[in-house]
C-alpha cells in the first residue's frame, strides 16, 4: 500500500514526466523482442465479464495476436483479486480488471503499470477516475453506463408526449447523486422538467410511485434496489409509464430502457490495449468509452398495454420484435448469427442440434463446430465466395456434436451487409443428418429449396429488428422506424409463405366464437384467390365460407396463452401439404405462416418407400441367407457323424501304415478342427442375421401411437430387472416423469435396452446408481437414463449407435451390438432423437428425447385429409 | 379304435439339403413312416388336389404335411390355406417347418388352422432336438 500512496501523492505532480517514462515504457514494450503480456482478473460470478473478454480477445486475435492473455476470472474474494494485481504488476505490460468492485478497488490503492477497467457502472461514480474525458492516473478502461441525455432521447422516441418525469433512486447509493444530476441536466436540455426521489426501501419507492401525477414519467435508476424491484414498482405505477436505466427493469416490465453491448464493450477495451502496447499511445489520452451505438429494448407487452398512447411506429417495431421472437424460439430449423465467424446468437434448436448450452457457444470462434479444421476453413471459403457473388451461401458440410458424434447439416448464410460482413452474417442450419444416412440425394433439391425460404424470412426479419434498435441519434431513430414499417411491408409483400394477421372475436359471455382477418400478404391472395379486400377486416367464417371457423379451438389456444403451434395439412382443392405455424405476438392476436411443403412431403413419401424397401430387402436377405446356413450346420454335424463311422469301420480293419495313422491323425484332430471352426462360424453368421432380423422388424413394425404414462412404464420396467438389479446392489432413483406420446410396446423396448445396458456395462468397483428424470421442452419432452457405470470413451461415442457395433468386443459380456441402434431406430420412428454424455470412469448418461404432442407416423401423408374447406391460411 | 392306417409323411421343402435333413432328423428319432417330398408348394398341390397328372393320394392313407413356407411357384402359407379351405383336406395335420421365426408370419399360420409351426434353428443340435420331438409326435399320432 506504501507504493500506491506515493504514486497517487506524485502523480499530479509528476503528470508530464511519468507521461513521458510510460511513453517509453511503451515504445520499449512494443519495441522489445518479448511479446507484451497483459493479465485479466475479476472477483465473482457475473456473465458480463466473459462477454467483455470475448470481445477482448476478438480484437486482440485481429489486431495484435502477439499479446499474449493471462485470464484469472472469478476470483474468490477481493484479497484475492488484490493479490492478483500485485502479481501482475510485477509481471505484466497491463492490466485488465473487470467488474466495478476490481474498479473500485484499482482506484483505491492505485495501480503501478496500465490498468484497463471494463463491466463497470459509472467509474466517476465509483471515484475510480476524476472524469471520463480524461481519466488520468494508470487507469483507462470501458463503462456500461451511459449518457442520460441519449437515454432520455430514446424515451422520447417512445412516448414523444413525456413532459415531466419522476426518477427513482436509491438513497445512499454512491451512484445516486451522480444519476440524479446527469438526468437533471439532460432534461433541461430537451425541455422538460422532474424531480427525483430517493428511496431507502421498496415501500418508499411504492408510495412514490403511486403518488406520482399521471402525467408523471416513472424513470428507474440503475441501483439494486430499485433494478432488483422493478417488476413490484411497475405495478405500483398502475397506468403510469415506466421506464428503465437497466435492462432488468425492462425485463420486469418497463415500457423501454436502453443498454449498451458487452461484446461492443470488449471489442473497444481491445482496441484501447492495442492502442497502448502496439501504437504506443499513453495511457492518459487514452478516454473511458462507452457504447455509442446502445441498443434499445422495448417490452412488447407493456407497449401492448398503452398502446394509445405509444406512437404507431414503436408499437409495429415491437410487434415484429416480438414475432421474430417467437418464430425464432419455434422455428424447425437452426437460427443464428456470426460475425467474423464468432459466433453472437443462436436458437435453442442449434443448442440441442449442438449439444452445448448458450454459454458456451456464444463468443466463442464457429471452428468449435466442426469436426476439422479443413471443413471448418472449407465452409469459410466457400460460404463467403458465393456471398460476395450471389449475396447468400449455402453448404452442405458436417457438425460435430458435444459429444462427438457427428451431424450432417446444411448451412446457409447471409450477411446483413453485403459490402460489410463485419456487421454480422446470420445464418440457418438444417440437421439433415437422418435424410443423409437414409438416401442423401433424393430430397436435396427440395430440402434447398425449403432452406432458401426459411433463411429468407429470417434474414429478413433479423435485418429489420437490428437496423431499427441501433440507436445512433435522436431522428435516426425516427428514420429507422419509419424504414422499419417500410421493411416490413416489403418483407411482408415478398414473401413466398402466406401470412395473416388474426385476431380473436368474443361474444358477450367472453365466449371465443371466431376471429378476424386483420392482414394478409400478397402470397395468401396469389395462393387462395381470395383478394385481400375480400379478406382483411372480415370474420374468417364469412372469408372461407364454414359454418365454423378453420381450426378455432388450436388458434384461440395460441392466442390466449402464446404458446407457438405447429401442424401439418393436406389440402385437397389445391392437392398441396402445408405446414402451419402458428405464433401469438400478444393476447387475443394470432399470425399464421403457412409454407407449402408438397415438395418435401413427396421427397419424404420417397424416401420412407426407400426405407421401406430396404427394411424388405435386408428381411429377406437375412432370411434367405439362414437357409444356407441350416445346411451348413446341418452337414457338417453329419459329417462329424461319418467321420465317427469311419473311425468305427478302421478300428475293425485298420489300414497299413502309414496310412493308416495319417489318416487317424485326420480323424482324431483335424477333423473335429476344421467342424469347429465352421460351426462357431455359423453361430456367428447366424447371430448377425439374427439381429439384422430384429432390426428390419423393429422398423417395420406398425406403431399404435398414444399418450404413454412413461412414470409407469419406467416402474415398470425397473419391476421387470427387479432380480439384476438386487443382485447386482443397484439403486435406481426415478424422478416425476412427463408423459410423451409413442408406441408403447417399442418404448417399453427402448427404456429397457438402456437400463438393461445400465446394468450390464456397470463398474465391479463401485455400487451401481441409476437415475432416471424427464423435463418437458415445448413440444418435445427429453429423459435421461444416468449410470455410475464403467463410462465409454469418447473415441466410441460417434459410433455407439451404429449396428453390431461394440465397445469391446473381446469382453465376455459385450452385447449383440443391436441394444443401442433398436434405441436409436425407436426414437426416430417416433421423430425423436437420442444421444449420450460420458466420461470414463464415471458412467454415462443417456437422453432420449420424444415428442410431447400427437403425431403421426408417416408424417402428414396419412394424416386424414382436412374436413374443412379453406384452411390455407 | 380304428384299424390301422399308415400315415405317410409329406415333406415340401425346396431347399433339398433341408429335406434331407429333415428326413434323416426324423429317422434318427426312430420313425420308419413312409417319406413322400415335393420340390415347391404347386407340386405339393398338385399331388394333395389331384390336379397335376403325377401321383395322387390313396385314399387307404392317412398324410402330415410339413410346409416350409418361402417356395417358388407356390408358398407354404398358400397350401396351408387351400388345405384348410378344402374340405376333404382340412382335417389333415400341418406343421409349419420354416426359418421364419416373424411373429406376425407365425400368427397368419396358427390363423390359418396349422397345427405346429417350428422354426428351423440353424444350431443343428436343437433341429435335431426338435425333429426328434417331432418324431415322437408323430409316432403318437400313428399309434
Amino acid at each position: 500500500m506504501a507504493k500506491s500512496a506515493i504514486f497517487r501523492h506524485l502523480l499530479p505532480a509528476l503528470g508530464g514526466a511519468l507521461l513521458l517514462v510510460l511513453l517509453t515504457a511503451a515504445l520499449l514494450s512494443a519495441a522489445s523482442p518479448e511479446p507484451p503480456e497483459v493479465g485479466v482478473a475479476w472477483q465473482g460470478r457475473s456473465t458480463m465479464p466473459e462477454r467483455i473478454l470475448s470481445g477482448l480477445q476478438k480484437a486482440l486475435s485481429e489486431h495484435a495476436p502477439q499479446i499474449k492473455l493471462e485470464v484469472r476470472g472469478e476470483l474468490t474474494d477481493l484479497a484475492a483479486l488484490e493479490s492478483t494485481i500485485g502479481e501482475f504488476e510485477a509481471s505484466k505490460q497491463a492490466m485488465v480488471i473487470l467488474r466495478s468492485n476490481g474498479a473500485q478497488l484499482l482506484g483505491r490503492r492505485g495501480v503501478a503499470i496500465p490498468a484497463f477497467i471494463g463491466a463497470t457502472s459509472n467509474p466517476v461514480e465509483l471515484g475510480v477516475v476524476a472524469s471520463l474525458n480524461s481519466p488520468g492516473g494508470n487507469i483507462s478502461g470501458v463503462t456500461y453506463s451511459l449518457p442520460a441525455r441519449l437515454k432520455l432521447e430514446a424515451f422520447l422516441q417512445v412516448y414523444p408526449a413525456m413532459a415531466s418525469y419522476l426518477l427513482l433512486l436509491e438513497a445512499g447509493h454512491p451512484g445516486s447523486p451522480i444519476d440524479e444530476r446527469d438526468t437533471v441536466e439532460a432534461a433541461s436540455g430537451l425541455g422538460f422538467s422532474g424531480r427525483t426521489v430517493a428511496c431507502a426501501t421498496l415501500a418508499d419507492a411504492r408510495a412514490a410511485v403511486s403518488r406520482a401525477t399521471v402525467d408523471e414519467v416513472i424513470i428507474l435508476g440503475q441501483q439494486a434496489l430499485i433494478m432488483d424491484n422493478a417488476a413490484a414498482i411497475v405495478e405500483a405505477a398502475g397506468e403510469r409509464l415506466v421506464f428503465s436505466y437497466s435492462e432488468q427493469g425492462v425485463e420486469q416490465g418497463a415500457l423501454a430502457g436502453i443498454v449498451a453491448d458487452d461484446h461492443k464493450l470488449g471489442r473497444m477495451l481491445g482496441m484501447m490495449v492495442v492502442d497502448l502496447l502496439v501504437n504506443g499511445r499513453p495511457l492518459a489520452t487514452l478516454s473511458i468509452q462507452t457504447d455509442p451505438e446502445p441498443q434499445l429494448r422495448i417490452n412488447p407487452a407493456t407497449v401492448e398495454r398503452h398502446r394509445e398512447k405509444i406512437p404507431f411506429a414503436v408499437r409495429s417495431l415491437a410487434r415484429a420484435e416480438q414475432l421474430l421472437a417467437a418464430i425464432l424460439r419455434s422455428a424447425p430449423t437452426g437460427i443464428g448469427m456470426v460475425e467474423k465467424r464468432v459466433i453472437v446468437e443462436v436458437n435453442d434448436y442449434i443448442l440441442a442440434l449442438t449439444g452445448y448450452n448458450r454459454e458456451e457457444l456464444i463468443g466463442k470462434n464457429a471452428r468449435m463446430l466442426y469436426p476439422s479444421q479443413a471443413e471448418s476453413d472449407y465452409v469459410g471459403t466457400e460460404k463467403y465466395r458465393q456471398i460476395s457473388e450471389k449475396g447468400t451461401g449455402t453448404v452442405e458440410t458436417r457438425w460435430q456434436h458435444k459429444d462427438g458424434s457427428i451431424r450432417h447439416v446444411i448451412l446457409s448464410s447471409t450477411p446483413l451487409d453485403r459490402n460489410d460482413l463485419s456487421a454480422g452474417v446470420t445464418f440457418t442450419v438444417l440437421d439433415i443428418t437422418a435424410s443423409k444416412q437414409a438416401e442423401a440425394e433424393l430430397a436435396s433439391r427440395t430440402r434447398w429449396f425449403m432452406f432458401g425460404l426459411t433463411a429468407c424470412i429470417v434474414l429478413l426479419l433479423a435485418l429489420l429488428v437490428r437496423l431499427v434498435v441501433s440507436l445512433r441519434q435522436r431522428n435516426r431513430v425516427a428514420a429507422a422506424l419509419r424504414a422499419s414499417e417500410e421493411k416490413l411491408a416489403t418483407l411482408f409483400a415478398s414473401m413466398t409463405e402466406m401470412v395473416v394477421l388474426h385476431e380473436l372475436v368474443r361474444d358477450q359471455a367472453g365466449k371465443v366464437t371466431d376471429y378476424r382477418i386483420t392482414e394478409v400478404n400478397e402470397a395468401f391472395s396469389r395462393v387462395t384467390g381470395i383478394a385481400r379486400e375480400e379478406a382483411v377486416g372480415r370474420l374468417a367464417s364469412a372469408v372461407y365460407g364454414t359454418a365454423e371457423p378453420p381450426y378455432l379451438l388450436e388458434f384461440a389456444r395460441v392466442a390466449e396463452s402464446g404458446e407457438p403451434y405447429e401442424y401439418t395439412t393436406y389440402f385437397e382443392p389445391l392437392d398441396k401439404y402445408f405446414a402451419i405455424s402458428v405464433v401469438s405476438p400478444g393476447r387475443d392476436r394470432f399470425a399464421t405462416v403457412t409454407n407449402d411443403i408438397s415438395e418435401q412431403m413427396k421427397a419424404q413419401e420417397m424416401i420412407a418407400a426407400k426405407n421401406k424397401e430396404l427394411e424388405n430387402y435386408l428381411y429377406v436377405a437375412s432370411h434367405d441367407l439362414r437357409s444356407p446356413l441350416v445346411n451348413i450346420q446341418g452337414f457338417s454335424k453329419r459329417l462329424q457323424k461319418q467321420a465317427t463311422a469311419i473311425t468305427t469301420l478302421l478300428a475293425d480293419q485298420p489300414l497299413p501304415e502309414p496310412q493308416g495313422s495319417d489318416l487317424q491323425r485326420i480323424i482324431d484332430r483335424e477333423l473335429p478342427r476344421t467342424l469347429a471352426f465352421i460351426q462357431t462360424n455359423v453361430a456367428k453368421m447366424d447371430a448377425l442375421l439374427t439381429g439384422l432380423l430384429t432390426i428390419s422388424r423393429t422398423g417395420r413394425t406398425r406403431m399404435t401411437i398414444r399418450a404413454v404414462a412413461v412414470g409407469q412404464l419406467l416402474k415398470s420396467i425397473v419391476d421387470a430387472h427387479a432380480f439384476q438389479l438386487t443382485e447386482s446392489g443397484a439403486t435406481v432413483e426415478c424422478a416425476e416423469l412427463p408423459p410423451c406420446y409413442g408406441d408403447e410396446t417399442l418404448l417399453n423396448q427402448l427404456f429397457s435396452n438402456l437400463l438393461g445396458n445400465a446394468i450390464k456395462y456397470r463398474d465391479e468397483q463401485r455400487p451401481l446408481a441409476i437415475r432416471i428424470s424427464g423435463q418437458s421442452r415445448g413440444r418435445k419432452v427429453v429423459y435421461s437414463i444416468e449410470d455410475s457405470g464403467r463410462g465409454i470413451d469418447a473415441r466410441h461415442l460417434p459410433r455407439v449407435w451404429d449396428v453390431f457395433y461394440r465397445v469391446d468386443a473381446t469382453l465376455p459380456d459385450s452385447g449383440d451390438g443391436l441394444g443401442l441402434n433398436i434405441v436409436k431406430r425407436i426414437a426416430e420412428k417416433h421423430h425423436g432423437r437420442v444421444w449420450v454424455e460420458s466420461q470414463p470412469g464415471l458412467g454415462s448418461t443417456f437422453y432420449v428425447e420424444l415428442l410431447a404432442q400427437d403425431f403421426s407416423e408417416r408424417l402428414a401423408t396419412e394424416e386424414k385429409s382436412a374436413e374443412l374447406t379453406g384452411e390455407a391460411t | 379304435m380304428q384299424g390301422y392306417r399308415e400315415l405317410v409323411i409329406l415333406i415340401v421343402e425346396d431347399d433339398d439339403g433341408h429335406a434331407e435333413l429333415i428326413r434323416e432328423g426324423l429317422m434318427d428319432a426312430g420313425l420308419c413312416n413312409r417319406i413322400l417330398r415335393f420340390a415347391d408348394g404347386e407340386a405339393a398341390w398338385n399331388f394333395l388336389s389331384g390336379s397335376g397328372d403325377g401321383a395322387q393320394m390313396e385314399s387307404t392313407v392317412r398324410y402330415l404335411l410339413l410346409l416350409d413356407i418361402n417356395m417358388p411357384k407356390m408358398d407354404g402359407v398358400e397350401v396351408l390355406q387351400r388345405v384348410k379351405a378344402d374340405p376333404r383336406l382340412k382335417e389333415m395335420p400341418v406343421i409349419m417347418l420354416t426359418t421364419t421365426d416373424d411373429p406376425r408370419e407365425v400368427e397368419e399360420c396358427y390363423r390359418l388352422g396349422c397345427n405346429i409351426y417350428i422354426t428351423k434353428p440353424v444350431d443343428f443340435a436343437v433341429f435335431a432336438e426338435s425333429l426328434k420331438r417331432l418324431g415322437l409326435f408323430l409316432q403318437v399320432v400313428t399309434v
